[in-house]
């Protein structure tokens, strides 16, 4: 229960936040763009955030990276705009082709990696190779995602696009070379969707997205996402996620914008319910997970 | 004078303020398995749960003869060795190694044949134990009918090592019926983080009322202590422990992994079983044991083993060892198979019951008759050496 007080107390200050940072003197007679659209970055323009990735515009589309990351797991993600909008409110299609090698961030110890956290540190092993058969590091593995963006707009009386609606699938999966796939996390939903292709196995997701502008400097989103993920055989967790968004962009000045919301998860995580069953005697059940986490960012853009 | 007006664009701010309210508070209602379970409770009932076909136990006599059991059975994971053992890395099993470990430990059970079982480390939905829940399959797979079970471990997820998942506690079973079960909590540790305490086990004695015939109520208590602590809470919680016996109304046995050396230990420091270097973290060096403490138990409870059965020397108390974090298929650093080589579990009665001649016993390997070449037996078949890294203890309990 003390989870529960501390996400409205986090949702409250969040909202404290965002109330203080409403102020007509940052607004902009231009509209905040949408986010996470089938949209590109123009040729020469940036975009990072404290959290998110690094965007860079290119003459070849969009190219992503987490400059944090990219030492210990090297990455990267392209987006090539298909179909481009001539004017407000049409269509336009992206595709989203993605690599990484994430293997030496599960294998190397903190701070620059993630081995004794959520995965195995086989610190024995380190000083007793005896010992090695016990040792349960992820092998090396190349992960890929592939997916597609469509974006469509609605424009209001002034010609301007105050609403975007997106549309995003994508798959994404591993190509082991070398050692045992690890096995599932079975971790907090966020990140066992988001890590799963780099644990070897797969996810395939589909996003629907509603970006609206009620005012110059803000917008708000919503968001339903459905995720398949892959499982070893004998893994009998569902593999169906479900997460649901809401969230508010605020634009701070010309070229910053804070965003706020929170992000439910449904998943299976192997969480039971004890209760009294009619006959006196415990009855278990095993449930689904809901999970509630609050989002913060701070991005800017040039 | 004039009517102050709100701009338009004020107006949205505060209405997109008050819709955030209103949708974050909506959606937090949400999420409420909390990251673990605070445990947040001086006493507490807990259910009990039953076989899904009886077997019927046989009629008491009077005096009533109940042959008791208690064991750490180490989650099922038998010999496979665990990160913070320091003698390998593995931080999860199989479900097929969880399979096959736990058939071993039904085969031990119905060998030793307990009217009442008390486990600890006994795990119902841990990662690391493919999710298995031991309480129902020891009830289903034994001639045991009811079990309590006294969670002290539950965390949605410990992401150190990747251990994930955790629900351990220890267990009461019985043949007979389980009347009330209750848990008790005991002091935590003050010598972690608070983040680490958060994910941290929280101890607690587990106790049941059984009724072995009509009207006719015993009490067990399930206990394991802390392991790994530098302030004194070990010390405090046995304490507890023995002053709760001491209250209790109903004849009682208290049986479990105390984590101490009995009061005459022989050998108290240097065991074959440490490493000789710090190879894995220092949260699980052992810190010095204090024999002590356990004194009070033999002076105003009816141990299982006496202190002159137990011996003066390490050759004679060997015998009653209960404990090795090595098992016989590994070597330590001087090349040493891996053998008990201290006693840390225990099983003590109320004065006025006792406990039969020839009964009580630690079973230790294939081969042993329980209580002795004089003892009652039986001759064990099983491989309690590799069953766990703690050996089974058991006496037949006589209560008037």
């Amino acid at each position: 229960m003390r989870y529960c007080h501390a996400i409205r107390a986090a949702a409250l200050a969040l909202t404290a936040v965002a109330a203080a940072v409403l102020s007509p003197a940052v607004a902009r007679a231009e509209l905040l763009p949408a986010r996470e659209t089938a949209d590109v970055l123009p040729r020469g323009s940036f975009a990072i955030g404290v959290f998110n990735p690094l965007r860079v515009g290119t003459w070849a589309g969009e190219f992503e990276v987490n400059p944090l990351v990219m030492l210990v797991a090297p990455h990267v993600t392209l987006r090539t705009p298909l179909k481009v909008a001539e004017k407000p409110g049409e269509w336009r299609w992206t595709l989203e082709t993605g690599l990484s090698l994430p293997t030496g961030a599960w294998r190397l110890a903190k701070p620059l990696g993630l081995a004794g956290d959520l995965v195995p540190s086989c610190k024995v092993v380190g000083d007793d190779p005896q010992r090695s058969g016990s040792c349960e590091r992820p092998g090396w593995l190349l992960a890929g995602k592939l997916g597609l963006l469509i974006s469509k707009g609605f424009v209001d009386a002034a010609g301007q696009e105050r609403g975007t609606l997106t549309l995003r699938a994508q798959t994404a999966g591993a190509l082991p070379l070398v050692g045992d796939a690890a096995r599932p996390l079975h971790a907090w939903a966020p990140v066992e969707t988001q890590l799963n292709p780099e644990l070897g196995q797969s996810r395939s997701q589909v996003r629907v997205a509603y970006d609206h502008a009620v005012a110059d400097f803000l917008r708000l989103r919503g968001e339903l996402g459905a995720y398949l993920l892959g499982r070893p055989l004998e893994d009998d967790t569902s593999p169906v996620v479900a997460s649901a968004y809401l969230g508010a962009d605020l634009r701070t000045s010309t070229h910053t914008r804070l965003t706020l919301g929170a992000i439910y998860w449904n998943s299976d995580r192997h969480q039971r319910e004890e209760s009294k069953g009619s006959d006196g005697y415990a009855k278990v059940e095993r449930v689904r997970s809901h999970e509630v986490w609050p989002t913060v960012d701070f991005l800017w853009q040039w | 004078m004039t009517t102050p007006t709100t701009s338009p664009r004020k107006s949205i701010a505060r209405r997109a303020a008050l819709l955030l309210v209103a949708l974050s508070l909506a959606v937090g209602q949400l999420g409420c398995e909390p990251f673990a379970d605070p445990q947040d409770f001086d006493r507490q009932e807990v259910l009990i749960f039953k076989r899904s076909t009886l077997v019927p136990p046989k009629v008491q006599p009077q005096p009533a003869q109940l042959r008791v059991v208690a064991w750490n059975v180490k989650y099922g994971a038998a010999r496979i060795p665990f990160w913070f053992d320091c003698w390998g890395d593995r931080v999860q099993m199989s479900k097929a190694e969880v399979d096959a470990n736990m058939a071993k430990l039904y085969a031990a059970i119905d060998e030793l044949n307990p009217d009442v079982l008390m486990t600890e480390e006994i795990e119902v939905n841990s990662r690391r134990s493919a999710y298995f829940d031991m309480v129902r399959g020891i009830l289903e797979n034994t001639d045991l009918n009811y079990a309590a079970y006294y969670e002290t471990w539950d965390s949605q997820y410990v992401a150190s090592e990747g251990v994930g998942r955790i629900n351990l506690g220890n267990a009461i079973f019985s043949k007979y019926p389980i009347t009330k079960a209750e848990r008790i909590r005991q002091v935590d540790r003050t010598d972690q983080d608070g983040l680490t305490a958060m994910f941290y086990i929280k101890r607690a004695i587990g106790r049941a009322e059984i009724e072995v015939r009509s009207g006719s109520r015993v009490v067990a208590m399930v206990v394991h202590t802390e392991a790994y602590d530098n302030d004194g809470t070990k010390q405090k919680q046995i304490k507890q422990i023995h002053d709760l016996a001491l209250k209790e109304t109903l004849p009682v046995v208290v049986g479990g992994d105390f984590n101490e050396l009995p009061p005459s230990a022989a050998k108290v420091v240097g065991f074959m079983d440490e490493r000789e270097k710090a190879v894995c973290s220092s949260d699980f060096v052992q810190p010095p044991y204090t024999p002590a403490v356990m004194k009070p138990f033999y002076d105003d409870m009816v141990p299982f083993i006496d202190l002159s059965q137990y011996g003066g020397s390490e050759l004679e108390q060997k015998r009653y060892y209960t404990h090795t974090v090595l098992g016989p298929d590994e070597k330590n650093d001087k090349g040493e198979a891996g053998f008990w080589n201290r006693t840390l579990d225990y099983l003590f009665v109320s004065k006025g019951t006792s406990w039969v001649a020839g009964s009580a016993d630690v079973a230790q390997q294939k081969g042993q008759k329980l209580g002795g070449a004089n003892g009652l037996g039986p001759v064990l078949t099983q491989d309690y050496l590799r069953l766990s890294d703690h050996a089974p203890v058991t006496g037949l309990w006589e209560v008037k």
